[in-house]
Formats: C-alpha cells, structure tokens, sequence
C-alpha cells in the first residue's frame, strides 16, 4: 500500500473555491460534505520477475484466491522486427497463429483452450507478438503449454491465408474517425504498421506459409522470450510449474536484431481535410511523444491528460457537444502516438478548431493551479488502481514492462515521481509537443463545408485528400 | 463465502453492501428503477433529460453541481446511464472518500433543484445531441431497426431510437416525473469495495430522512408479438461486411435454467462446413426480469445472405433433432463460467451485475447465473432449441445485394 498525501490542498483550496463552504466550524453533517481524508492509498501489483535456465523471462502478478489466471507468451516479433521489404508480417502471422498447428487445426485449438475455460489470441504490436488467453486458474499451466506448441509446431493453412485476404479486399466502408487517424498517421509517421490500421496489401498478397513458419520458428527462438501469469496462481510453485514447461520450449538462440524502420513523417504538418462527403465530422489533434520508457514521458502523459481534460470542456460544456472528446494512443515506428479526436457537426467545425488552435497556443502560458492539478493527478493514480483490477490488465500491464525494458516496480516509482511532480515539466511539455507548429489537426468530412474552416486557421497549410482513395488505400 | 443480503431502509431504500479489500476503492451504483419505456406520452427522452439534469442536483450545493464535489475528490468513472428500464448514477473513489460520495448521491436522491429554464434549454441540447449522434453512429443505424422489427410497433421497445419530443419538456413535466420516481421507494444502493466497518450506519445517515418514490407502471404493449418472419435489409456499417443477423424473441416464462442451456448453445454453435460464413457470434437483448430476445449475427464471407441463412437454420435444426455431444456441452460451461467470473473482477462491474440480479429475483446471488450454467446437460440444449427457435423470427441482411 502507498499513500499519497493530498497535502492538505483539497479542504482548503475546496473552501476558497466556493464549494458550499467546506470546513466551516458550523457546518451540519446534511448542509455541508464530510471533510476531506488527508491522504488516498493506492494498492498497486508486486510483479515478480525471473530467468528461467532455459532463458525465459518469467513475470507473475499474484492475486491468491483469484478464480482467473491470465497467460501470455510475449516473443520479440512485433512489426517492428519485420523486414523494410515486409511490412507488417507479423501482423499476418498474428492472425494466422489462431488456424491451429500441425497437431491441432483451428477448431481443436480453440476447442483445447475453451476445455480451460479460455479463448486464444494473438496479436502483433509494435514491440512483440504476444500469445495470450484468460483461463480458470487451476488451468494456466496447460494454457501454456498449449501455447508452447505453437512456438514449435505453428502451421498457416494456405486456405486460411487465402480466407484471410479475402477479407481484405472486400471493399468496407471506413469509419470518418479512422480515415482520421490513417491521415494522422500518415502524416506524422510514414509508416502505418506498428498501427493496426489495415496490413500492407503488398505482404498479404505475397506471404507464404513457408515463409509465416520461418518467421515463427525465427520468433519463438529469439531471446528476450518471456511468459506472463498474472492472477490465482501461487508465486513458488508458479515460477517451477512455468519452468518445468518452458525447459520443452525450441531454445533461445542469440540473433543479430533487425535494422530499425525509417519513417518519412512530413516536415511541418499542417491542417489536414479528408474528405468524406456526408454530415457526420471529426476533429482530431495528434502528436508524437516519448515512449514510456523515455525521458519526459512522465510529464508529456499528464500533460496529455490536461489537454484532453480541458477541451473535453470547451466542447461538452461550451459548444454543447454531448460526447467531449476521445483519446488513442499508438506504438508507431516513430514513437508513441496520442491522437485525441471528437465527432461534431460540420458547421461546428470552424468555432471547434478555432477553439482548439487558440488553446495550443495558450498552452504554455495556461496557469495549472495546485488544486487541478492535485485533482487531475489523484484522478490519474486512481485509474491506474483501477485498472489492475483486471486480470487481463495485470498481465497486459507486465507484457508492457518487459517490452519496454521497464523495472518489476515501474509503477511504485511512478507514483512517487507523480506524487512529487514537479508542474513546471508539464509546461515544458506544452511547449515541447503541443505548439500548434508540433500537432497534426485533421478535420475529416464534407470538404466544402470543412475547408473553409481550416482556412480560418491563420498561418498553417490546409491540404485537402480525397478521402475515397485514402479508404481504398485501407483496403478494407 | 455466502451472498450479500440486500436489505431495506424504512423509506424502501433497497441496499446492498459486498466487502472486497483487493484495491482501496469503492465503486457507489444508484440504480432508479424507471427508464425510457417510461417517458410520457409525446415527452420521449424525459427520462434521459432527468439524468443529465440530475448532476445540478443537491439543495445544499453552492455552486448547484455535484461535478466540482467529484472532482474534489477525483473520483473515477463517474457516469449516468438511462436504458430502458432503469437509470444508473456509478462512480468509484478511494475508500476515505465514500461518505462524501454518501453525501452526493443522497443531494441527488433527496434534493432535486428545479432548473432555470436557460439551463434546462441548454441540456436538452446536450440530449438532442446525444440523439443525432446516436443516429449517426454505425451500430445503431443497425441496432434500432432491428429493435424496431423484433418488438413491432405499438411495443415500446418499438420507442427506443431517440427522439425530438424532449424539446418540448417543461420545467413542471422534469418535476413530476422526478417527485413521483426518483425516490429512495424506488431506488436500489449498492455499494461494492472495501467499505468501513460503520458503513451500515453511514447509509442510514444520509438516505434516512426523506422519502418518496414508487416503481412506475409497467407501460402497454410489452405482450406484443412477432406473428411471422420479418425480413429487413439495410447497408452495412462502416468498418463492417456484410452480415446477416436472426433474431428471435424468447419465451416469457424462461427459467434461469433454459436461459443458461440458450447461452450453452450460443457458445457451442459451429458451422464448420459453411464457406458463406466468416463468424457467427449469439448476444441477448436483456429485459427487467429476463432475458427477452436472442440475436445470431453472422459475418458473411461472400454476400450470399440466402445460402449463410440456410445454413444457421440447418445448424439449429441439427441441434433440435440431434442435441450437442457432452464435451462441447463441457467446454461451453466452462467458457461462459470463465467469462462471468471475468465481467465480475471490477467493483463496479459488480455493482452493476449485483443491481441486474436484484431485479430479476431479488437477491444479490452472482452465483446464481454460474449454478445454471454448471447445472445445463445436453438434453437440456435440445429441449431449448426445440423450444425457442421457432419460423417467428426476423431476418436481416446488411451490406448484402438481395
């Protein structure tokens, strides 16, 4: 358990802020809230980490008594290891992991984790391919390994491969909010893998399952490989359980690591209108910051929250629109990606942007005064505890401390630095990455109507796209 | 570890109170057991402007919103939900802050502030908003149609899709429909977190002084049927294929046994050699008391709708002659236990499910559903298939030619 203090902030500032006279001596228990706790307490994950003999990095979230146990076996394969020439591989093979092994075909596979009482993923991100399935506890050793035989014995029927494409070139309707981050994306980065956007049409068309084994065989050899359980499972007999299975695993041999993806971002984007002829619009504001592992993540994330916070009441509050506003973030080759994005009305559009570019400019001067931020903050810790609530998020949360390179108590020391955070940071982070010259607004919708919108945004560039091609482009 | 016993306030507050000490938080649901099958005639969207409006709740607050006390206390999730049946106020805050939290809801609950009319104008605003985008939101352009055909017209589900009405709402409609439902006589607190000891006391506090609120009147024309097959046909979202959906409405008096066979079936059913299918997945559209119509929505491989519905129909209607085999009856049970055990891990996602329970048969007993479940052999899917599965359904092709 840590405690963070509120400092005493809350009762007082509360009271000079006019909030029904806290802390008044006369107050009645009906008339007047409870007064405030000096200090919240945050229970956070003790995540055990290991090396088994074999080299498998091992991490366990405890949660004894739990009825739920979530496994992952994270191997270094994310779309960040796939060949300049082969962008988004891992994707496909992603996709292609859930068709089954040469021992089991896809139903029996599903069907072998389902008698666990669990249903098999896989998905490629930007930093690793992870397996990953929620079971009964008592069953997570067999969940992995199950898992083990794929890294083993993986097939990709080509008739699934060919099912797989096929999806693919049935032409979809694109939603305006991802021909917005596709324009986003585009723009800021270069490169759309790392983003689960669509895969390159090039790579699925051409992959063969040859070549999806090789690069699975490649993967499930490649150190650092790890394996995540986090739930109701006991630490000691945990770790030789894990042991016992991973020492049948192909060994892990030492590999050159792959030349890092060149990314072709713009130099200077400017508003971005995508076409998209109806009456839905949406608004989005996105930037390239730290990685979480980097310096300065800290404060670009809380200053992220601030923005995000802030224009979610300009819209809702000023502008009436019944939804604020809305935050993704992407693992990009180029770094991480937060793209905040609305729907509003067309003939919104202009007073929503003006709105939006006249707070980026007066980000930096914005006076973050020790009560909101003290708000905010606390808000913040607490959703983190929240969220290890989960079982799922226990263990999505060690896949990211070990893609990341991160500590077992990454997120004590976070709180601390939180806790002890210094504003000042946040404005540097304003400057940093919210200058209006560093965000890529685009407006996607009517152009006719939204054009002249953008224009009235004085001294950046307003580029139209078609935004039919850009939904081709998606392939989906 | 035996099940929480709701018990009640003199004024009807129904409570609930689950001690959990795994993080130190707790998460406050207050459902009001009226939603928007109740709005009055010509006012649909009442019901919803209520919620909105009940945030400026409070007699005692200066600035006339609970927004800046949760704020203060930097309280998570904080939301209101209007469904048909019933409106939720959730939040969850650090254990030290729950009597604040006790405070709020009971301003909400026992202090309703008329608003001025520039305000009220302003949130109806806000829900006509929510309305256009609710009409403009993908699933929806699919979902309120197909609401529409599986509960016809006069049903009042039929009524679901927002409307304009709200616009005309006066102060004195907002007032008489938060004096007659909006009291503790028809509202359930649950409380699921790590509580203090004099938590019991603390309720009594702040919810025991006033009084008011009964349960409104069933509305007309929930016994109306589907009489034959409907067909719809719409385009497709976008993001989506084509897909066809079937729905059926269920029996009224299904037991919690046949409901756990029907969800055994959804989770078992595999076409394994239709090529016109890409995925197949069953969702229940849920009621106050039971579960009330069952949905198969098909992803298609081609656009070939006749030939994916031909073969859900043969695949039922295998089960129907056939029944399933034992072990995919097993593996079934253990998924959808799995999957109950994880909708419960949050204690606001408890809350919910505890306040779902408690209309459905009064109790607080989240292992009731898991009981079924274990409890359902394949005989019982058989009988289920035979009995819900009828040539009453509604069929509907989106993204499709024909």
């Amino acid at each position: 358990m840590i405690r963070v203090s509120r400092r005493g902030l809350l009762r007082g500032a509360g009271a000079a802020g006019g909030l029904g006279g806290c802390g008044s001596k006369l107050a009645t228990w009906r008339t007047f809230p409870p007064d405030d706790a000096d200090a919240i307490t945050l229970a956070l994950p003790r995540y055990l980490h290991r090396v088994t003999a074999d080299g498998t990095d091992v991490w366990l979230a405890a949660r004894p008594g739990a009825p739920l146990a979530s496994v992952s076996l994270v191997l270094d394969a994310g779309f960040n290891r796939d060949p300049l020439d082969r962008p988004s591989r891992s994707w496909v093979l992603g996709r292609l992991l859930h068709e089954g092994t040469r021992t089991y075909d896809r139903r029996e596979l599903q069907a072998a984790f389902g008698a666990l009482g669990g249903t098999f993923r896989s998905d490629a991100g930007g930093r690793a391919l992870v397996l990953s399935t929620t079971v009964l506890a008592p069953s997570a050793p067999n969940a992995l390994s199950l898992m083990g035989d794929l890294l083993e014995d993986a097939e990709a029927p080509e008739e699934r491969l060919d099912a797989l494409r096929n999806t693919y070139r049935a032409p979809r309707r694109i939603s305006a909010e991802r021909l917005g981050v596709a324009a986003t994306i585009d723009a800021l980065v270069g490169d759309r893998s790392g983003t689960d956007l669509a895969p390159y049409r090039n790579t699925l068309e051409t992959v063969t399952p040859p070549e999806l084994r090789a690069t699975m065989n490649e993967a499930a050899t490649r150190r650092p490989r790890a394996v995540v359980i986090a739930g109701g499972i006991d630490p000691d007999r945990g770790l030789e359980s894990i042991e016992s299975i991973t020492r049948h695993f192909p060994a892990l041999v030492a590999q050159s690591p792959s030349p890092p993806r060149k990314t072709s971002p713009r130099e200077s984007p400017g508003v971005i209108v995508v076409d998209r002829p109806g009456d839905e619009a949406v608004l989005s504001y996105a930037q390239l910051g730290p990685a979480v592992n980097e310096p300065g993540y800290d404060a670009y994330d809380l200053a992220a929250t601030f923005l995000l916070q802030r224009v979610w009441y300009q819209l809702r509050e000023r502008q009436r629109n019944a939804y604020g506003v809305l935050e993704g973030t992407w693992l990009t080759p180029a770094g991480v990606l937060t793209h905040q994005f609305t729907r509003i009305e067309p003939f919104y559009a202009a007073h929503a942007l003006e709105g939006l570019v006249e707070m980026l400019d007066t980000l930096a001067d914005w006076a973050l005064d020790t009560k909101y931020a003290t708000e905010l903050r606390t808000w913040w810790l607490l959703n983190a505890m929240d969220g290890f609530q989960r079982t799922r998020s226990l263990a999505n949360t060690a896949v990211s401390l070990h893609t990341h390179g991160l500590p077992p108590d990454y997120y004590q020391q976070r709180v601390k630095a939180i806790d002890g955070f210094d504003m000042s940071r946040v404005h540097e982070a304003f400057v940093e990455y919210f200058h209006r010259n560093k965000v890529q607004i685009v407006l996607v919708g009517p152009a006719d109507r939204l054009a002249a919108a953008a224009e009235r945004v004085q001294s950046r560039p307003v580029e139209v796209i078609d935004g039919a091609a850009l939904a081709r482009s998606l392939n989906r | 570890m035996s099940p929480p016993h709701p018990y009640r306030l003199p004024n009807g507050l129904r409570v609930v109170v689950v001690p959990d000490r795994w993080v130190p938080l707790v998460s406050v649901l207050v459902r009001y057991d009226v939603g928007s099958v109740h709005d009055p005639p010509g006012l649909r969207g009442l019901a919803h402007l209520v919620e909105h409006l009940s945030f400026d709740c409070g007699g005692h607050l200066d600035e006339g919103s609970l927004w800046p006390h949760f704020h203060r206390i930097s309280a998570i999730g904080v939301n209101a939900f209007t469904s048909p049946w019933d409106t939720d106020y959730v939040e969850t805050v650090p254990s030290v802050d729950l009597e604040t939290v006790l405070w709020l809801e009971s301003e909400r609950m026992g202090f309703f502030r008329k608003p001025k009319p520039a305000r009220m104008a302003d949130e109806i605003d806000i829900v006509l908003a929510e309305k256009h985008w609710h009409h403009t939101d993908e699933n929806r352009r699919i979902i309120y149609p197909l609401y529409e055909a599986v509960f016809p017209a006069p049903h009042p589900y039929a009524q679901v899709a927002p409307s304009d009405e709200i616009a005309s709402a006066t102060v004195d409609d907002l007032e008489q429909f938060v004096d007659a439902y909006m009291g503790p006589g028809n509202a359930t607190l649950v409380l699921v977190g790590d509580v203090p000891s004099d938590v019991e006391g603390l309720i009594e506090k702040y919810f025991s002084d006033f009084e008011g609120g009964s349960r409104p009147p069933d509305p007309a024309h929930l016994d109306v049927t589907l009489t034959s097959e409907q067909r719809v046909q719409r385009p497709a979202a976008a993001g989506s294929g084509p897909e066809l959906r079937v729905a059926w409405r269920l029996p009224p008096d299904l037991s919690e046994h046949e409901l756990a066979s029907l969800v055994v079936l959804l989770n078992s059913l595999d076409i394994p050699d239709a090529d016109e299918l890409e995925s197949l997945d069953g969702t229940l559209f849920g009621g106050p008391r039971h579960d009330e119509a069952v949905v198969l929505t098909a992803g298609l491989a081609g656009s070939d709708a006749q030939a994916a519905l031909r073969a859900i129909t043969g695949a039922l209607d295998r089960i129907r002659q056939n029944g399933l085999l034992a072990d995919q009856v097993e593996r079934a049970r253990r998924r959808i236990v799995a999957a109950h055990l994880e909708a419960l891990e949050t204690y606001e996602a408890r809350a919910s499910r505890i306040a779902d329970r408690i209309r459905r048969d009064g109790t607080a007993d989240l292992d009731t559903w898991q009981r079924a479940v274990v409890s359902v052999e394949p005989p019982d899917v058989q009988a289920l298939a035979a009995r819900t599965f009828g040539p009453r359904r509604v069929v509907m092709a989106t993204g499709v030619q024909r």
